[in-house]
């Protein structure tokens, strides 16, 4: 009977099935069985659209977000000031966390890769070149257009720099950052899944466990679990654990039937090193009437795609301060404060209760804003109403109703005062990590406890980064930055752990004694068991990860091809 | 040549051959009458309107069996590269046939299209399942039944060029006019390319070669590239850029408002001045997941085929001295 649903929905034309179709106790093969249906799983198991590799890929969630699925990721923080609730900057659903990303593409740098003395635990085993074509592919596949990320590529013809006359001794403003629309990939690529005969996609079903075969050497049996008390797993020939940054060692620590310390994990490496972002706002930035007008917002390259400049510190300039990489954009004053003048940033701030919680963290301050702030919040936008009504028109028109969304808000201050947006690595640090606690979830599987700390070398690379910028702007005197060194750790702290880019946790290295995968993004002493997403990074960048989250995988799924042809003979 | 290809030599033997293209006045007609006149055969184009150009041509109904036969006396082979309505085609591919079986014709190659798939995805061989569903479908498949049991039947894909304007021009004044570019999920589908001059190529080649009579040939690039991909490409080298993101409803509202209303317009008579129309059928293609296997018609036929970037930069080239630079 068992074997006869699952039959069924295996030559069925809709692959996308619920779990609860699958009768209890069965036992599904597939070649390949990818957990998490997120922008690393899909991007994976679209390589192998239309082969005769057949391909399983379980999702936790159904196609739209709901909480009951949601509260799987739920956990605890030890330190709630400085990492947001773990059900927040994920999303568990078809698409996973690609639901609600901003859309930021950005490539690694090639000193990213590079093993640097002053960071340690840095170096990936793999160079840039290696990624590189897997990087042009998963610019498309993300949306963000071609591989161009620096001006001259994007722009052949020109443009503009941020600010006229910029030219700085540690700091670039060529690199670009390229916006994906931004792409939902349970919902852009669902057709294609959708129609490829061999992918099956199953919703709510959660794995809950990876057992072993008798050599411990591969996984033989997925463990899932569904809401509705369902028990069945997946008998793969290859795993692919794509679940997520926070999940992938969360299911790595709990499947310790032969492992006591959990699969991957002979050398207490999974969990550890879990590293973020470290962004804020910070700081005046002033810019002299006679140099003109900043260029700080976007602009369109010929595949339609939004670019922006920003400010990149070098990689000599990160060698010689012994910082990570740091990169800075011109961006609006902060709207809380009513001095700037702004009817569009006033009128954000009274809107912020209507944002999702992830994009209106940096709206809300703390402490209470006095009745005469109010009242000058309210004057802005009635002194500002053309340019606050222009804005909302743009917004609807370019924003909300357009697919290919305009990808934040810009905005020239009345002021003429500016700030400085940073985004800065987080360094890796054994002591930063996620440990499996003593509650359980719904299916029963241990929740997370989440440690995320920072580093001194985190703060040094901002606060050094900070002031290189500062005299780099002073040197060509196209503006001047002020900024108290004294706030620099609350304001790169206000935010905590930023971005939901949750990375390191099942970190790869040349040897199972410095991490969790080796270079192919296999688990060490694993034959069958990868891993894709941003869990493998060994270091963070100063980049968002999801582009590289997807070149990565497009590169895990090319070795996989490799394997798999010379033990199927096919692909 | 004779390095490259092992059967041009049997094109020596050949030179000089009558070869009949019905429906040669056309551009896909037109680049196969160019490949055989260049390959020795002495080509002449039949068509139902006076064709201009240096090559041999004449008016001919094919819709008139008595008319086909005259126009067949002393060839030695015959192309079927009409197209027309539904009727037309299937009564052209019958007088071919029995015209070619009453002559004695050497061989016939008959020109269908990926059309007679259906709307399968994934990759499709020759001995695919012919599902047609529209009435262009249908017709194909009626034509490739009724075109006798030694045709050798060529499948390409998407026939471009410079001077196609189905592939070429009317895609390019899409773009331009902003109402092609990104298409997201609707632009997913496979775009089979095959340059018009690699079809003349493949009927040399079927000409040419001994033991294909009855095989069937899928035509189309070896990695066909996606339909959002060839409109980025094609859009820029056009210099209709940028090529931004075409909202799923414009498409809906493009297949079910404007095409309809276009269609009547042109009832009306005036189909001079009305831009192009985007068919579902049209949209259903960019979203179809669909690629030609292309084995079968490397291995028998082994024509060379001209690099996509090639052909659209020679499509993008006459798009410009066509329909001008774009205005800024």
């Amino acid at each position: 009977m068992c074997r006869l649903v699952f039959a069924q929905i295996w030559q069925a034309t809709t692959v996308i099935v619920d779990a609860s179709n699958i009768a209890d106790g069965t036992k599904l093969p597939a070649d390949l069985c990818i957990i998490g249906a997120g922008v690393a799983g899909i991007a994976v198991a679209l390589e192998f659209e239309h082969s005769r590799i057949s391909v399983l890929l379980l999702e936790a969630g159904g196609v739209k977000e709901a909480a009951a699925t949601q509260a799987f990721y739920d956990g605890d923080v030890i330190d709630r000031s400085l990492h947001p609730p773990l059900t927040r900057y994920r999303r568990c659903a078809l698409g996973g966390s690609s639901g609600i990303w901003g859309g930021r593409c950005v490539p690694f740098d090639p000193i990213d890769f590079e093993a640097r003395p002053w960071v340690p635990r840095s170096g990936w085993p793999l160079r840039y070149e290696d990624l590189l074509p897997y990087y042009k592919r998963a610019s498309w596949l993300c949306e963000a257009g071609e591989f161009a990320y620096s001006a001259d590529e994007a722009f052949p013809d020109g443009m503009p720099a941020i600010l006229s006359r910029f030219r700085g001794r540690h700091f670039t403003d060529t690199t670009l950052e390229r916006f994906s629309c931004p792409t939902n990939f349970g919902m852009r690529y669902r057709k294609r899944l959708l129609a490829a005969r061999n992918i099956t996609v199953l919703l709510r079903a959660s794995a809950v466990e990876l057992d072993e075969g008798g050599d411990g050497q591969s996984v033989a049996e997925v463990s899932v679990a569904t809401l509705g008390g369902l028990r069945f797993s997946v008998q793969p020939r290859y795993v692919v654990l794509a679940a997520g940054g926070l999940e992938v060692p969360r299911l790595l620590l709990a499947s310790r039937r032969q492992q006591p310390a959990g699969i991957g994990n002979a050398h207490d490496q999974v969990g550890r090193c879990y590293m973020s972002h470290i962004a804020g706002t910070i700081g005046k930035v002033s810019l002299p009437a006679a140099f003109g007008r900043p260029c700080h917002g976007y602009r369109t390259s010929d595949d339609g795609t939004y670019c922006r400049r920003r400010f990149a510190l070098t990689a000599d300039a990160q060698q010689r301060l012994g910082v990570g990489n740091f990169i800075a954009r011109l961006h609006h004053p902060a709207p809380r404060d009513p001095s700037h003048r702004t009817g569009v940033l006033s009128a954000l701030f009274f809107a912020r209760p209507a944002i999702r919680f992830e994009y209106a963290l940096r709206l809300h301050g703390h402490g209470k804003l006095s009745a005469r702030d109010w009242l000058r919040h309210l004057c802005n936008v009635a002194f500002d109403l053309p340019d606050t009504c222009r804005f909302a028109w743009h917004w609807l028109r370019d924003h909300s109703l357009a697919e290919r969304k305009f990808p934040s808000v810009i905005v020239r201050p009345k002021g003429g005062q500016y700030s400085v947006d940073f985004h800065a690595e987080q360094a890796p640090n054994p002591q930063s990590r996620v440990t499996l606690g003593t509650k359980r979830d719904a299916l029963g599987m241990p929740k997370l406890v989440v440690d995320w700390r920072v580093t001194p070398l985190d703060m040094r690379t901002v606060r050094e980064a900070l002031a290189a910028l500062k005299a780099d702007f002073s040197q060509t005197g196209c503006a001047t930055l002020e900024y108290d060194p004294d706030e620099v750790e609350a304001c790169a702290l206000r935010y905590g752990a930023y971005g939901g880019h949750h990375i390191g946790t099942a970190r790869m290295s040349a040897s199972p004694q410095d991490g969790v995968v080796d270079a192919q993004c296999r688990v060490h002493g694993m034959d069958n068991l990868f891993i894709a997403g941003s869990a493998v990074f060994p270091t963070s960048s100063q980049a968002n990860p999801t582009l590289t989250i997807a070149a990565l995988a497009l590169r895990l799924a090319d070795g996989l091809k490799r394997d798999l042809s010379v033990k199927l003979g096919c692909c | 040549l004779l390095g490259i290809r092992p059967w041009a030599a049997l094109l020596v033997e050949r030179r000089g051959e009558r070869v009949v293209v019905l429906g040669g006045g056309g551009f896909v007609g037109g680049a196969i009458m160019r490949a055989l006149t260049e390959a020795g055969f002495a080509a002449f184009a039949a068509h139902r309107h006076p064709v201009g150009g240096p090559a041999a041509a004449g008016v001919c109904d094919a819709t008139d069996p008595v008319v086909v036969r005259n126009t067949l006396l002393g060839a030695g082979c015959v192309v079927n590269a009409v197209l027309g309505d539904a009727a037309s085609m299937l009564a052209a591919t019958r007088n071919i046939t029995a015209a070619a079986s009453m002559l004695g014709l050497r061989r016939v190659v008959h020109l269908s299209s990926m059309a007679v798939y259906g709307p399968t995805v994934g990759l499709v061989q020759e001995s695919a399942k012919l599902i047609g569903g529209r009435s262009y479908a249908d017709a194909k498949i009626a034509c490739e039944a009724a075109s006798g049991a030694d045709a050798i039947i060529l499948r390409p894909g998407i026939v471009y060029g410079p001077g196609g304007e189905q592939w070429a021009g009317r895609i390019g004044r899409l773009l331009r006019a902003g109402r092609l570019g990104d298409l997201g999920e609707a632009g997913d589908g496979r775009c089979n390319l095959i340059h018009a001059r690699d079809v003349g190529a493949a009927v040399v080649a079927a000409l040419a070669r001994p033991g294909l009579e009855g095989r069937i040939f899928n035509l189309s690039t070896p990695a066909p590239p996606r339909w959002n991909q060839v409109f980025f490409a094609f859009g820029r080298a056009i210099g209709a850029v940028p090529v931004a993101r075409v909202a799923a409803w414009r498409l809906m509202v493009e297949g079910r408002v404007l095409t309809p209303l276009l269609h009547l317009a042109k009832i009306g008579g005036m189909s001079a001045r009305l831009p192009a129309a985007m068919p579902r059928s049209l949209l259903a293609l960019f979203g179809q997941d669909i690629m030609l296997d292309y084995h079968m018609a490397d291995q028998a036929l082994g024509f060379a085929r001209t690099a996509d970037a090639d052909g659209l930069g020679e499509c993008a080239a006459w798009f410009l001295r066509r329909y001008g630079k774009p205005r800024r």
